[in-house]
This record gives C-alpha cells, structure tokens and sequence, in this order.
C-alpha cells in the first residue's frame, strides 16, 4: 500500500517536473524553431529598420524637406550635370534594378575603374560611402561624383549654373541664392554646389530596400507565430541563415546590423592584383583633404566618426568596406571591383580565401561543405526578395 | 704623495657614480597604478562611441601627471584592433580621459594602455550586439 503511495508520488512529480519544463520552453520565442534566445536578438539586430537615419545623416538639414527630395529626384536623372550633358546618376545607378549598374556604364567609361558601382537601396544608413569611405556624408559624395574625371567629368560652375537655370523657377525656397550668381564669388557658388549634393542626398535617403521574407520571419518569431515562421522560410533557408549566424563561419561578425554591415572595413583577401590600391588606407587620406568633410564643412560635434578616424595601420592596408547585403539581387557582380560574377564564387572565396605571403587578412577559411554552400547560397538570395511582391 | 695616491682613488669613485647614475636612467620607470574609473559598462555594444577616465598615481597614490599614454585594442580572437583611434587627454592629479573608443565586432575584446609601449592597465570586455 505505502508502495503504491510512494510511487504515484514519484509519478506525480515527475509529471510536474515535466509540466514546469514545458511551461519554461514556451516562454523561450525560439523554443519550436532551435532558436536560443540570444540567436533571437541577434535576429532582431538584423531586422531591416530605418530608426538610425536621421541620426546617420546630422549634416543635412534639407534630409526631410520635400521640396528637396523632389528637387534630387529631378537631378538623379539629369544629363546636365555631366560634363558630356550624355550621363545621369541615374545611368550608372538604374532605378529599375535596384539603382545597380547592370549596363555596366562605369567600365565603358573608364575600363580601368578600380571601383564597381554599388546599388544604392540603404546607402543613407552607412557611415561611409565609395568602397575605399573616401567620402563621410551622402551629399559630399554627390559632389565627388559631379567633379571626377571618370564619372560625370563637370565642375562646380557648371553644375551650379545649370542648376540655377533649370531650377530656380521650381524651388525658389531652395534656390534664393541663385540670385547671387551673375556675380557670385566662389562661397556663393560652393553654397549652391552644397545646396546641390543635399538635395541628391535627401531623395537618395527615400532608397530603402524592401522587407524580405527573412524580415517578416523574423517579425513572426518575435510575435510567437512558429506556423507563420514557418511557412516563410523553408529548411535550406533557414539552415543557410544557421551557417551565417555561426560565429565559426563567421559572416555575422561583419555582415552584421539592419544592412548586413557593421559600417566597418576589412581586409577579406581581395587585394588588387597588379594595379595601385585603392583600398581604406588610400581612401582614409583623400577624405582627411575632402573640403567638404564633416570636420571642414560641419559641425565638429556632429563628427566623431571622423575625428577619431582610424588613418593607419594593417586595419586599413587591403581593407574595404563591408558591404551590405541587402543589395545582392540585381548586382551584375561582387566585391569592390566586380571580380566575380555570382555568389557561388563569392562563397568559394570564403571558403579558401587566397592570401598573400605576409600579409593582413581578417578572414580564416570557412569549413563549408558542399551541401552547406548551397544552403548559405539560398539564404543570401532570401536578402534580395521583395516580400510585397508575393514572390517565394 | 697622498694626493697623488687620491686622484685616481677619486677618478674612481666618480666613475663608479656616473655609472650608478648610468643604470639609474636606464632601469624601469617607476612602477605606476593604474585604475579606471567606473569602467566598462554593464553592457557594451557594437558601434557607439565609448569614453572612459582612469587614474595613475605612483606607488604612494599620488597622481602622476605628464605620462604618454596609448590605447590598444583588439580581439584575441581574431587579427584585427580597433575600428578607431581613440584619443587620451589629460585632466590633472593625474586622471586621463579617453574618448572615441568604439568596437564593430561583438565578442571578446582586450583594452591595453600602453606607457612607452608597456601596458599599465589592461581590462576585458564584451561586446554586443
Ligand atoms: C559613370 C558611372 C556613375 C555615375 C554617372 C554615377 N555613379 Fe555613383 N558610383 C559609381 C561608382 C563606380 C561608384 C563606386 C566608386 C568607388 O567606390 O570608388 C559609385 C558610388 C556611389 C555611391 C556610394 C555608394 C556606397 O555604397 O558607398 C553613391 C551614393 C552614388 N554613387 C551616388 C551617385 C549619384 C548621386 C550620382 C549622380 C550625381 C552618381 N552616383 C553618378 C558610378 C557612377
Ligand atoms: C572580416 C569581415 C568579413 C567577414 C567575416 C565576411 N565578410 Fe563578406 N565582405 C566583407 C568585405 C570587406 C567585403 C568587400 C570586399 C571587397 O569589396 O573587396 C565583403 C563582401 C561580401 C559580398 C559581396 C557583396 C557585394 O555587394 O559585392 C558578399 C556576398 C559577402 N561578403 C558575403 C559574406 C558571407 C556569406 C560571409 C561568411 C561566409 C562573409 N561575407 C564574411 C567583409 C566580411
């Protein structure tokens, strides 16, 4: 009898036990998924997110106004501003394919350019722009652009003369200062010329890539919805998503943040072969001379990424900035001077990075296998759907 | 004769002197302490700008100003240092700020203030997301 007590006493609790165990799990979110909790914020960090914008972007006070981001709309796809009155941002930057250069117009403009042109859906959320961050703000770098030689191949005077003519009727709230200019100094017309490059920069600001499938996942775990979860991701995908989470592999280390980039450049291997650098340690001088750095052209307080800018150093020989991934679906090719032509070979590179005798790499090898390849390759690819297009 | 017999006596004892005063500039610095003050944070995430104050004082506790002082940083983990160059400057009684600390990778991170390339003060932390 006292047996059979003490044994549905066990019974009872090891009932209990189980009980309390379960109740535990539900309250973890990732409990049916094999997400841990900290995977979990990890996964929120990475949840596409524009909160940082304003803050990213102190120097422009035309950010918001929209009279000035129509005024930059109207100058993304203005051939006056190229020297040749033949090119517009816009021809290098092709808003039907994710502002990416698929007529490859940088190459048949100079088949030398060490740099491949970038889409643009996010740019507003970096810290830097160009590969090499020789420019700290959007609206310097629209400037940069106006004035190379291998890109639009105008001047300042140009642009600003071709800005007050075509414009002043339109947006004279922007434009007063145009009446300065029969007889403007030089600060009258590097005033237009700013007044020019933020308003390019407020209508790139409008650039954000769309929710993907892997947003509205992760929106879904952190609402609880396992089936919803489920149903947007399928395995391979979410065991690509594993693999690049998986601090041994490494790609969340750099790859992190709403863009897929820690704002950060590095050193993966992918060294100029046989021509000068064009690298973070070139670029970091060019943008301490740019006249119109924040530190120039700001307010010092608005600037600590720049007056704490790392200038030297094996952080910067080599080194690029780390790309988002957010603007992989129309790419014509990858890394910064377009040297491969898919994503496979992009994942080859990291599974055997080949490295130079004695020099800095912040990369090892990552031990993929094939299999595991395939699912890296198929959870990169969900970073380029548009969710609201109903695509799978 | 006894002069005679004192010169290089005394050539002697100066020129052991001037040695001691030799082997006295080249031995080690004096040995410094040094603290920081109510750092790290509970926690520390990646890309944001961190500052931080720490005191060196001599062995008796008492401040010792005019020191030439560097951060280092960098993950043992990995081959790289710090995404910046953070900035030390000095505020008197021998306190030191540091400004423009800052960290783009989660993980262990090591912090070193180096005196004429010698850490004085060395202090893990990690970052976050
Ligand atoms: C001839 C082709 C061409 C034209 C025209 C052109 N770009 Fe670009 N753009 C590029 C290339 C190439 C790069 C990368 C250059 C580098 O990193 O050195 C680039 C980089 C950029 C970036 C930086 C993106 C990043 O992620 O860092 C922005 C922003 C940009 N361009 C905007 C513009 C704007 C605005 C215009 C018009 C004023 C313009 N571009 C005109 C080819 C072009
Ligand atoms: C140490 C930092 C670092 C790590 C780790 C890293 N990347 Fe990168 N990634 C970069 C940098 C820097 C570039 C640009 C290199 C260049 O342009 O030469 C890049 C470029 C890329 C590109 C090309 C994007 C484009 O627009 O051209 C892809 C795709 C990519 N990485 C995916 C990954 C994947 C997948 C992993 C993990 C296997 C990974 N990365 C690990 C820093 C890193």
């Amino acid at each position: 009898m006292s047996r059979l007590v003490t044994g549905g006493c066990v019974l009872l609790f090891v009932l209990l036990l189980a009980l309390l165990l379960s109740f535990h799990h539900a309250h973890a979110v990732g409990a049916h998924t094999g997400w841990s909790n900290d995977d979990i914020e990890v996964l929120r960090h990475l949840r596409l997110s524009n909160s940082a914008l304003a803050d990213k972007n102190r120097g422009n006070e035309l950010l918001f106004r929209d009279d000035a981001i129509e005024l930059g709309r109207r100058l993304f796809t203005d051939t006056g501003l190229s020297g040749s009155g033949q090119f517009a941002c816009a021809s290098c930057h092709r808003p039907e394919d994710g502002y990416q250069d698929t007529e490859l117009i940088t190459y048949r403009l100079n088949p030398k350019a060490a740099h491949r042109a970038p889409g643009l859906l996010g740019v507003a959320l970096q810290d830097w722009f160009f590969w090499d961050g020789r420019a700290d703000s959007l609206w310097s770098q629209a400037l940069a652009v106006i004035e190379d030689p291998m890109e639009l191949a105008s001047n300042r005077s140009q642009a600003v003369r071709h800005l007050c003519t075509q414009y002043e009727k339109s947006f004279p709230a922007l434009l007063r200062n145009c009446r300065a200019l029969p007889k403007a100094n030089k600060q009258d017309i590097d005033r237009l010329f700013v007044t020019l490059g933020k308003s390019l920069a407020a209508f790139e600001t409008g650039l954000m890539p769309p929710a993907t499938r892997f947003d509205l996942y992760v929106d879904a775990l952190l609402a609880g919805k396992q089936d919803e979860a489920a149903s947007l991701l399928d395995a391979k995908e979410v065991a690509g998503l594993k693999l690049f989470l998986d601090p041994m592999i490494g790609c969340i280390n750099c790859h992190n943040g709403p863009m897929f980039s820690n704002s950060g450049f590095s050193a993966v291997a992918t060294d100029a072969q046989g021509y000068p650098e064009h690298d973070r340690k070139r670029g970091v001088g060019l943008l301490l001379d740019s006249e119109f750095n924040c530190l120039k052209w700001g307010n010092p307080a608005d600037c600590p990424k720049l007056q704490y800018v790392l200038t030297d150093g094996a952080e910067t020989a080599g080194a690029y900035k780390v790309p988002s991934l957010r603007n992989l679906r129309h790419a014509p090719s990858y890394m910064h001077d377009g040297r491969y032509r898919n994503l496979e070979a992009v994942i080859e590179h990291y599974r055997n990075p080949a490295t130079l005798p004695l020099r800095h790499v912040d990369i090892r090898p990552a031990a993929l296998l094939p299999h595991q390849r395939k699912q890296l390759l198929s959870f990169l690819k969900v970073l380029g759907t548009d969710a609201s297009n109903q695509e799978k | 004769m006894q002069a005679k017999l004192n010169r290089p006596l005394s050539s002697v004892v100066a020129l052991f002197m001037f040695c001691a005063f030799c082997a006295g500039a080249h031995a080690a610095p004096e040995e410094i302490v040094a603290k920081f003050d109510a750092w790290p944070p509970e926690t520390v995430t990646v890309n944001q700008f961190y500052e931080c104050a720490l005191t060196a004082t001599d062995a008796n506790g008492v401040g010792k100003t005019g020191l030439h002082l560097q951060v280092r940083g960098r993950m043992p983990e990995h081959a790289h240092g710090l995404p910046t160059a953070p900035q030390i400057s000095e505020e008197g009684q021998g306190r030191y700020r540091i400004k423009g600390l800052s960290f783009n990778m989660p993980g262990r991170w090591v912090i070193d203030i180096l005196r004429d390339d010698v850490s004085v003060l060395r202090q893990e932390l990690t970052v976050r997301f």
